[in-house]
């Protein structure tokens, strides 16, 4: 396959993952500065896991949630805005139309279509809370769609595994960063009462609320919730299933040059296949994770030099 | 004008024998089934994504052209004469394309005037003395024709005539082949009465053809098509074209030069290219060649052809021959090549760098279609008859200060197919574009792709001025 | 005259490049008049060597290992004709007729025609030039432009650098070069080296060839027009390559993928004996 057109499916994958956790991150934020009042720590704190906080407050300052729902929903001027990545995946599935099913097509299509419409009338004056959240669940629907219809109509070739890949890399990374700043920038909280929110907050921020209760039927602790988050080969979004998936297509799709880049995947997926709670905490979790985001990053850059923009 | 040439109608009333049948079933068709058919064509092909994209779009609208259900039906008999037609005069074009780049006999024999060929900007110095495979240039061909009356001439006496050749990219092949698709769909039942030649082999000869002119040693070739991308007005027609050959849609960027070669790259590693379907124009190809600032073509890509080891379809340079300044002496290239007499004549053109053309060009040129012959997209053109006599007059005096730049041509009668427009339906004027192949001998699909202008007693066929298309029907003998 | 040339042209990049392409011609040519006693080129990469339609030595160069300098190293000895004003035949399989033809750089203009009609006057057409209207317009072309390094890019087209009147000598041919073609006058780019005791001038040099159509018996043949220094061609001059301008001519036309920060060095040392 053409490397660029496995580049276009890749980030197809990787910007509707990322509207989606972004949709998620503001779910989250939004309703924790519900329920917690004079919440602004945790908008701050939602720019801050997105790296964008410099950009935020270059256009607007002081940090208010209409703006940063502005900014992180809408706004095409943030790269990163929910719109922008939808747009982004819109454009990239356009370049390989003939690649991927038509039914792919037509949902991706339609998703950003249909989010610069709503888009517009949305993000008009102030925004209602039910409005916003119907929006935030909209968008999660969209990218359960695109992902089911992925998987339900492509053939299981080289285009799929690219796909795929993108999908788990980018999700890996963002359970990492969601992981990271709720767990240092927060915790210990001063009270329980908060810790439980907050806690509970990134638990549902990840869809894992309820599967926290069936797995521990206990209260919500952090070194659960780290455990949960990183080791869990059945939870969807932990680390180690994303990772897993990642080294096994890795696995398919090698070339001749990938063999450093496969190796350096199923080492990180190793360490997390084979990995103690005990021990990541010990070495201290923002350290384990900042080295994890670090490997991810690298190991993205790798894909790209081997498969994906290949100089020659 | 009063000498249209119906396509439906003959004149002396009633369908002409080969719309007989179809006239008949047309007439027990309810209106509403037509209304409900024309709806779902229209429908499909936004649904298949049959458009054309609007330059600066990227915001998923997209136009479609229109699609217009009945078809222009060509008899056995005319069809197997324009073939033999095309098939000549696009051999010539390919022999004169050879010369001009390599022995240039044709202007040492006073044929053509040198500077007619070396002084046109469509002329690449680049190309001389390089050969290409089978010395074919124009491997896709489409010959614009048009069926009309000459001045003065009754309607019946109308004949065809080759308006245009098209020999850099021409475009349109995937609405012959949609369109054929689209009427089979909605009118399967047509298809039983008539004995209608297949086109939807076109990718597959296509596919051929270009294999046949792969480099020397090459078995298997890999064959690819360059877009200049996904913002291109036709990329759908290049997607369309890789997917239905099975072979890779490639931009400029894909690819890279190294070592005598021209790679590919893929995920699996640099694969080599040996075959490119180019649909960008000379000037893009290498930017170490042609224009520096091309970003859609491949840094390097001359040294390879040049190398004989990949071949590009079309050749570089085919502009020269497909100029209107050129035109006009294709029938003496067929007598010169082939010593044969053209089958298909050209429309009568006068030179104006010629002195008794210019005076015969000036004294009549309110009847006149006056083109400026490096002019393109109507620009430096007049049609007499839809001009004042100020503009005419003010044309004049351009043409007298630069006559060698300005070519004329009788204002042409094109034959008209009746053809559903908001009215009901109505004659309206068209063209037919066939699609010529060469590679190791040349072939096409029967027909081509009829061209229809929509507006009433409009000329213009093209698609971005309102043209619509219909299916081409060439019927079994 | 013996010419000894050495010409080293270093691509240097802060940040490495991945991939280069190059055309190089740095092939002195084996005609008008001249004679390569030896010649090398030195470079990177793989290279494969080609005569293009101009009938220049064009050598193909790519790189695809990550590299941060690019040297290329052209050297040798060539022996020029002692004399000045050779009328050169025509050379290759492009006809005289396509060097009338005007390019992007050679674009006609108010200020050109000017230039033309009062070295040329008014006629149009290859048979119209003689050396002696030629040497006039090379003379016209000296006074209305002077020689300033770094007046002018290499994309600068004729038309600018008259206006500016300031130029290197690229400009000063294409100058020449647009004044011919706005008569319909055959003319090209020559790209050379050029021995100098001038430090102003550099020792890369580039002029043009007019076609003089009544040379050599009503055959015509190539005049060459050394317009920075006011002189027909002669001994001091080495030709590299020749086209309709310097994109066809220059000694180097490249592009890389990566490789940030570029700067090029260049030098070059012509020694006559």
């Amino acid at each position: 396959m053409l490397s660029r057109t496995a580049d276009s499916l890749y980030w197809m994958a990787r910007y509707t993952e990322r509207a989606e956790n972004i949709a998620r991150l503001m779910e989250v934020s939004y309703r924790m500065s519900l329920q917690m009042h004079g919440g602004g720590g945790y908008w701050g704190a939602a720019l801050g896991i997105t790296g964008l906080e410099a950009a935020y407050s270059a256009k607007h300052g002081e940090i208010s949630a209409n703006d940063v729902l502005r900014f992180m929903g809408t706004d095409f001027g943030n790269p990163s805005s929910i719109l922008s990545c939808l747009k982004s995946a819109r454009e990239n599935c356009h370049a390989v139309r003939g690649t991927v099913t038509s039914e792919v097509w037509e949902t991706i299509n339609t998703t950003w279509l249909e989010a610069r419409a709503s888009a517009t009338s949305l993000m008009q004056g102030d925004v209602s809370g039910s409005e916003l959240t119907k929006y935030f669940e909209w968008v999660k629907f969209r990218s359960h769609l695109s992902r089911g219809v992925t998987v339900g109509t492509m053939l299981q070739d080289e285009a799929f595994h690219f796909i795929r890949l993108g999908t788990f890399l980018e999700r890996a990374d963002n359970t990492a960063r969601l992981l990271d700043v709720k767990y240092d920038d927060l915790a210990p909280a001063e009270d329980a009462r908060n810790e439980y929110y907050e806690w509970g907050a990134l638990l549902r921020s990840l869809s894992s609320f309820e599967i926290y209760r069936k797995v521990y039927r206990d209260v919500i602790t952090p070194n659960r919730v780290a455990e949960l988050l990183i080791l869990r080969d059945d939870m969807p979004r932990s680390l180690h299933a994303c990772m897993k998936e990642v080294d096994q297509i890795l696995g398919q799709v090698a070339n001749a040059r990938s063999a450093e880049t496969r190796r350096m995947a199923g080492r990180v997926y190793s360490s997390l296949r084979y990995g103690r709670i005990d021990d990541i905490l010990s070495v201290g979790l923002h350290d384990y994770l900042t080295d994890f985001l670090t490997n991810t990053a690298n190991l993205g850059n790798r894909i790209a030099q081997d498969f994906l923009v290949p100089m020659a | 004008m009063k000498n249209i040439f119906d396509e439906m109608h003959a004149q002396k009333g009633g369908a002409r024998t080969h719309y007989a049948q179809y006239q008949e079933w047309l007439g027990q068709m309810p209106a509403a089934t037509i209304v409900q058919k024309r709806a779902e064509a229209d429908s499909a092909f936004h649904r298949y994504g049959i458009t054309f994209a609007v330059y600066g779009e990227g915001e998923g609208t997209e136009r479609l052209i229109p699609f217009d259900i009945i078809p222009r039906i060509i008899p056995a008999a005319e069809w197997d004469k324009m073939e033999r037609g095309l098939r000549q005069r696009v051999n010539a074009l390919n022999m004169f394309l050879h010369d001009v780049y390599g022995e240039q006999r044709i202007i040492q024999a006073g044929l053509i005037p040198a500077e007619q060929v070396f002084c046109n900007a469509q002329y690449r110095p680049e190309m001389q003395g390089l050969a290409v495979r089978n010395n074919i240039y124009a491997h896709i061909a489409g010959i614009d024709i048009v069926r009309a009356a000459k001045p003065g001439q009754s309607a019946e006496e109308a004949d065809y005539y080759v308006l245009e050749d098209n020999l850099r990219v021409p475009s349109g092949v995937s609405y012959m082949l949609e369109n054929r698709r689209m009427m089979m769909r909605l009118f399967p039942e047509l298809f039983g009465r008539y004995s209608v030649a297949p086109v939807e082999h076109y990718p597959d000869l296509l596919l051929d053809t270009l294999r046949q002119v792969a480099p020397a040693g090459v078995d298997d070739p890999t064959v690819v098509v360059l877009t200049p991308g996904a913002y291109n007005s036709a990329y759908f027609e290049h997607a369309f074209l890789a997917q239905q050959m099975g072979i890779e849609l490639v931009e400029g960027k894909d690819m890279f030069v190294h070592d005598e070669t021209l790679f590919m790259r893929t995920t699996q590693g640099p694969k080599r290219v040996d075959v490119i379907y180019r649909r960008i124009d000379d000037d893009f190809l290498d930017p170490l060649t042609f224009r520096a600032d091309s970003a859609l073509g491949v840094p390097g890509l001359l040294s390879v052809y040049r190398e004989g080891r990949v071949t590009l379809a079309n050749a570089v340079g085919t502009g020269v021959a497909d100029d209107k300044s050129i035109y006009p002496y294709v029938p003496d290239m067929i007598r010169f090549y082939l010593s044969e007499e053209p089958i298909i004549a050209n429309v009568p053109t006068f030179q104006c760098r010629k002195p008794d053309e210019l005076s015969y060009t000036l004294a009549n040129m309110k009847d006149l279609v006056v083109k400026e012959t490096h002019g393109a997209g109507g620009y430096g053109m007049l049609v007499g008859p839809a001009s004042t006599r100020q503009e005419i007059d003010d044309f004049k005096l351009r043409v007298q200060a630069q006559p060698d730049k300005y070519i004329a041509q009788p204002t042409l009668a094109l034959s008209a197919c009746p053809t559903f427009v908001e009215s009901g339906v109505a004659p309206r004027h068209i063209d037919l574009r066939p699609f010529v192949l060469s590679g190791k001998e040349v072939r096409m699909a029967p027909g081509g792709l009829t061209r229809v202008a929509l507006k009433a007693g409009s000329l213009v066929v093209n698609s971005s001025q309102g043209g619509g298309t219909k299916d081409t029907w060439v019927l079994g003998k | 005259m013996l010419l000894d040339i050495h010409h080293e042209t270093t691509y240097r990049y802060a940040v490495p490049a991945a991939y280069s392409m190059q055309y190089v011609r740095l092939f002195p040519r084996t005609d008008g008049g001249q004679r390569i006693l030896h010649w090398a080129i030195d470079s990177p990469g793989r290279r494969w060597r080609q005569t293009d339609a101009y009938g220049n030595q064009v050598y193909s160069m790519s790189l695809t290992e990550t590299h941060d300098e690019i040297r290329i190293l052209a050297y040798g000895q060539v022996e020029t004709s002692d004399d000045r004003g050779l009328l050169l035949p025509h050379d290759s399989s492009v006809p005289p007729l396509a060097f009338a033809l005007q390019t992007p750089l050679t674009a006609t203009g108010p200020q050109i025609e000017k230039l033309a009609g009062a070295a040329l006057g008014e006629a149009h057409g290859i048979s119209v030039s003689s050396s002696d209207s030629l040497k006039a317009l090379m003379g016209a072309v000296f006074q209305a432009v002077a020689y300033k390094k770094g007046a002018t890019d290499v994309s600068a087209t004729a038309a600018e650098a008259l206006a500016q009147g300031k130029g290197v000598c690229q400009d000063m041919a294409h100058i020449f070069i647009a004044a011919c073609r706005a008569r319909g006058i055959p003319s090209r780019y020559v790209s050379g080296y050029l021995l100098t005791e001038d430090r102003d001038h550099t020792s890369s040099h580039a002029w043009a060839e007019a076609w003089v159509a009544d040379a050599h018996r009503g055959n015509g043949a190539w005049l060459g027009f050394d317009i920075t220094n006011n002189r027909l061609a002669g001994p001091e001059l080495c030709r590299l390559a020749v086209g309709r301008d310097f994109m066809d001519a220059g000694p180097i036309r490249g592009m890389r993928l990566g490789g940030v920060d570029e700067k090029m060095h260049v030098r070059v040392a012509v020694a006559g004996q």
